[in-house]
């Protein structure tokens, strides 16, 4: 099985002015992906940008997987280049992925913005009853909107801080309003680093079972750079093998 | 084809070695590559006591490059030794231990307890000296010459490497290096550069200055290297920016015995087996028998 391998480009969907959709085929030998877990991926053969960027799996089957771009730098605005037979360099699938949740227990998944792309691929491995979360500063702000709708046995709650969607407040309200109301809750994470902040500073969330995929700007994605470290209770933990997913509680 | 290049007592079966800090401790890497083809394998930095690094943003990315202010992050000395160097003596390759300190004394435990346990001895000076208010050894003068002698007369069995600061002169560094006695130098470490955040005006790295280093910085690398290759007899070396087999050979030509990758691995985790075969394929194609015929190759007096 290998990690490091080339991916031919089977489509690239455009869903806004700054976010689409890379469809890419996996060679039979390569590892599948958890919901969580990402992959690096670099374009062209230019010193620059000279980095691999790291994006989580939004989807995947048999002989191919996706991943929700948004347009942010350089590195983003390069891999909006490619089209539809081209080859990209991909490297993965890399970290820690969510942990599923154990039998008896209500999956809450909340996702923030571009958030929504691990969460999504976690809604498809839970096979049982969940309840999503996703929410955005405006309604430009929810994206594969289309998709998401489509997640089967899911009571999906939209939230936008301008109220110009779904009801108005953040899914961190969202978030507190249902863990009153459900038992033996496992929620499942993934936002911008303010909402991380904000959710570190909730009190009282009611449960432990609580998982956090976090972002670091990472170089080599495989350990040795230490670029990706993230505090934790424990010291510097390397995003890219210890996480992307951490307990809360570690952090 | 003869690959063999000899570094003080080390005998390499080619010049590919690893830049420290940019391969970890091994384990991560041997999932991607045969640590085995490497001509040797320089860790990742080590202090007497575990290090916890600074604090996060670590990395920003440059026009072809990148800076960096991991903070020294390490195992320290006792871990180093205990749960490290068991792995890498699995294989059959020189293993060289880059060591951090801040003062003489802590350099000194560092290659008292090393020495005879690995191959090689790396010394990275580019650290403030507690005692003299945080002064860079690397480019202090009476600091840089006592650190080497005390060292020296620590390491009796290993191959002792004095690491380059760019930021010092480099001939009269050398020079100084060889005079004390170091069976070999490696050059160069990353730059000081600074990245600001128009938006914000606040540096890109949470510490401020970090370390550039890749491709941008090769340029600057080769002409170091070639200087020192002018003014000492000892082996170099030679690393910043080697992407390929070419750019190797380039630093060669310019003096280096060996070459050590970096940055590259952070984009290829098989960067030291590319610049390898580059190496093979340049010495095929120009009809080269023995590397060590073209170190300072280059046809130019200066």
């Amino acid at each position: 099985m290998t990690k490091c391998f080339k991916a031919e480009v089977i489509s690239k969907e455009i869903l806004s002015d700054r976010h689409f959709l890379l469809r890419l085929f996996i060679p039979a030998d390569s590892l599948r992906p958890r919901a969580g877990q990402f992959y690096l991926i670099r374009t062209g053969t230019s010193y620059d940008p000279l980095l691999r960027r790291p994006f989580s799996v939004f989807n995947w089957d048999n002989n191919y997987m996706e991943f929700l771009i948004m347009k942010k730098g350089r590195g983003t605005e390069q891999l909006l280049q490619v089209s539809k037979g081209m080859f990209v360099d991909v490297i993965g699938p890399l970290g820690r992925g969510f942990p599923l949740p154990e039998r008896g227990q209500q999956p809450v998944l909340v996702g923030g913005g571009i958030g929504i792309a691990p969460l999504y691929l976690l809604a498809r491995e839970i096979d049982t009853q969940k309840i999503m979360l996703y929410g955005g500063k405006s309604r430009d702000e929810l994206i594969a909107m289309e998709y998401i709708k489509m997640i089967g046995d899911t009571e999906l709650r939209i939230f936008t801080e301008d109220g110009s969607e779904g009801i108005k407040g953040t899914v961190l309200d969202g978030l507190r309003e249902v863990l009153t109301d459900v038992e033996s809750p496992v929620v499942y994470i993934c936002g911008p680093g303010q909402m991380i902040e904000t959710l570190k500073g909730l009190e009282d969330l009611r449960t432990d079972e609580v998982y956090v995929s976090v972002e670091e700007r990472m170089a080599c994605g495989i350990g040795v750079c230490l670029g990706c470290a993230y505090p934790t209770r424990e010291g510097m933990k390397r995003v890219c093998i210890e996480g992307p997913v951490f307990k809360l509680s570690e952090l | 084809m003869n690959l063999s290049v000899k570094i003080g007592t080390i005998v390499m079966k080619n010049p590919v070695m690893t830049a420290s800090g940019t391969f970890g401790y091994g384990p991560e890497m041997a999932e991607f590559i045969d640590l085995n083809a490497l001509g040797a394998i320089v860790v990742k930095g080590i202090s007497v006591r575990p290090k916890q690094g600074n604090p996060p943003p670590r990395i920003w990315e440059t026009p072809c490059g990148m800076l960096n202010s991991i903070g020294l992050q390490n195992v320290g000395l006792k871990a180093f030794l205990r749960d490290k160097l068991p792995f890498l003596r699995k294989y059959n390759i020189p293993v060289i231990v880059n060591i951090l300190g801040g003062s003489t004394e802590e350099y000194c435990n560092l290659a008292e307890a090393l020495d005879g346990q690995v191959h090689g001895i790396e010394m990275n000076l580019s650290c403030p000296n507690v005692k003299s208010g945080g002064i860079m050894f690397s480019s202090d003068r009476a600091l840089f010459t006592e650190v080497i002698r005390e060292v020296r007369k620590r390491v009796k069995r290993s191959t002792l490497i004095v690491k380059l600061s760019p930021q010092a002169p480099v001939r009269d560094f050398s020079i100084i290096a060889e005079a004390e006695g170091a069976d070999a130098l490696s050059l160069i470490n990353t730059i000081p550069a600074l990245a600001i955040d128009i938006e914000t005006r606040r540096p890109r790295l949470a510490k401020g200055i970090g370390g550039l280093s890749g491709p941008a910085i090769k340029p600057v690398a080769v002409r170091m290297v070639w200087e020192a290759y002018r003014s000492v007899t000892v082996p170099i070396i030679g690393m910043g920016g080697i992407m390929t087999g070419e750019d190797a050979i380039e630093f060669i030509l310019a003096g280096a015995t060996a070459v050590a990758v970096g940055t590259a691995n952070f984009i290829w985790p098989d960067a030291t087996m590319r610049v390898l075969k580059g190496i093979r394929d340049y010495m095929q194609s120009h009809g080269i028998e023995d590397i060590n015929s073209i170190v300072g190759g280059i046809l130019w007096e200066g």
